[in-house]
């Protein structure tokens, strides 16, 4: 360990007088005379396993989520191809033609035709989701080991991310043409949308999917219908109401994801066999 | 051949690199860093601890443990100052928590040492090494530090300055301070034996 050290340099930072020079570099080779243990490649191979066990144990909540992220985003992207062409068009055309009665004021009421279009786009987007792709798609459902929690989670993101994308852009343009506030109106079919998922999420713990949602398209349009009736074309129930049923509707999600198998999860072939 | 000379060209990441790796959990880039560090730092925390190999070990263990813990580290910043930085402070907060200072075993060493010299004066043996070493422990922290750092792991006085979290100037001082102390007192070293 006593390697040639050329000292100038540093002995020139310390503003040494030329007669001290010797006697400094005396000492230092006093000092790098002294043998110094190196470690073995036992020792540093050691070291490494320890410092890489606690690397490994310091990265693993981050990197477990950001894994966990990038398999979801696979899975949702994997799930476009389930949703049908009819799912696309029909959530934009739905939306469309709902914004456009407003815009041309053809309409007695704009909370009349939101509260019937919301839960319409998720009659659409419950069946394009859960029960109309191909019995070829089944196949490949019952051969792929992810839980179907994160499956119907990814396609509820797929659905609702889409729908929601739409439905607010054309809200924009609403507000902006009418000076209406976008929250009210996005709120206005956001939340009737997210409740009539919940509802048609939940019930399809106990019956399929496609049923489910005519169930509850079938309630919610003989409630929309009765309010007409009793109170006029005019049956806004105001924003805390709205962000309730919006409220409700994600715990019904969300009951749903823990309640959902695999056997209520399969998309199943649209028209049946028996 | 061909593939020889395309390995002797490979560009060797930098310890900076290497670090920022590392912070972003990528296990691969420990080795060579470890690789690179474990020697000299080693021999730094010996001489900064009087020459106990056990407690440099242990110090050096705990300055890469350091590195992973800490999430200080930001891209780009100088790497070995760094790490330099963070075994000069752990071998100083171990003698601070000590209850018995440095110096007392130290003093014990010299009275222990033979006076006459050996046939073979110029090697040094195991017990004159401790009394360089202990010799070293007399100087204070900052100047052992700065030191060990500047002739023996070639920092420069802005990378110690950097590491020691100090002006430039304080550390100059520290330098020509500390290298005439230590002159001093290796050279009462030298003339103990003949005495």
């Amino acid at each position: 360990m006593t390697a040639e050290h050329d000292w100038t340099e540093a002995m020139n930072d310390a503003g040494l007088e030329p007669d001290e020079l010797h006697l400094v570099a005396g000492a230092l080779s006093l000092i790098a005379s002294v043998a110094v243990p190196g470690p073995t490649p036992v020792e540093t191979a050691s070291l490494v396993g320890t410092l890489e066990r606690e690397l490994v144990r310091r990265r693993t909540p981050r990197a477990r989520i950001a894994q966990q992220l990038i398999a979801d985003l696979a899975i949702a992207r994997a799930q476009l191809l389930i949703f049908p062409l009819d799912f696309w068009i029909a959530s934009a055309v739905v939306m469309l033609i709902g914004v456009g009665l407003i815009a041309l004021q053809l309409d007695p009421s704009r909370s009349l035709i939101f509260y019937l279009v919301g839960p319409l786009l998720a009659y659409i987007g419950m069946q394009g989701a859960f029960s109309s792709a191909s019995a070829r798609v089944a196949e490949l459902e019952l051969a792929t080991p992810i839980s179907p929690r994160r499956l119907t989670l990814a396609r509820l993101v797929v659905m609702l991310g889409y729908q929601v994308a739409v439905g607010v852009v054309l809200s924009l343009f609403l507000s902006l043409s009418e000076s209406g506030a976008l929250l009210a109106l996005t709120s206005t079919w956001l939340m009737p949308l997210l409740l009539a998922s919940g509802l048609t999420l939940i019930l399809s713990v106990r019956m399929p999917v496609h049923r489910a949602a005519t169930i509850v398209y079938a309630l919610w349009m003989l409630v929309v219908l009765a309010g007409w009736r009793l109170h006029g074309p005019d049956i806004a129930v105001g924003l805390p109401i709205e962000a309730a049923m919006g409220a409700a509707g994600l715990i019904l999600i969300a009951t749903a994801l823990f309640l959902i198998t695999p056997a209520n999860l399969l998309t199943r072939p649209a028209v049946s066999v028996s | 051949m061909d593939g020889s000379n395309r390995i002797g060209r490979r560009v060797q990441p930098t310890d900076e690199q290497l670090m920022e790796a590392v912070t972003q959990g990528d296990v691969a880039a420990l080795r060579p860093l470890v690789e690179r560090h474990h020697s000299p730092l080693l021999g730094f925390l010996y001489r900064m601890v009087g020459g106990d190999h056990h407690l440099a070990e242990d110090l050096v263990q705990e300055t890469f443990l350091r590195l992973i813990r800490q999430r200080t580290y930001a891209a780009g910043r100088p790497f070995k100052p760094w790490l330099y930085a963070i075994a000069a402070n752990l071998a100083r907060d171990h003698f601070r928590s000590r209850s018995a200072p440095p110096s007392a075993s130290e003093l014990d060493v010299l009275r222990l040492i033979d006076p006459a010299p050996g046939p073979e004066s110029t090697a040094i043996t195991s017990d004159s090494g401790r009394v360089v070493m202990s010799t070293l422990m007399r100087l204070p922290h900052e100047y052992r530090a700065t030191i060990l750092l500047r002739y023996f792991e070639d920092l420069s006085l802005s990378d110690i300055a950097t590491a020691t979290n100090v002006p430039l100037g304080t550390v100059k001082s520290r330098l020509s301070v500390g290298t005439r102390k230590l002159r001093e007192l290796l050279s009462n070293l030298d003339a103990r034996p003949s005495r």
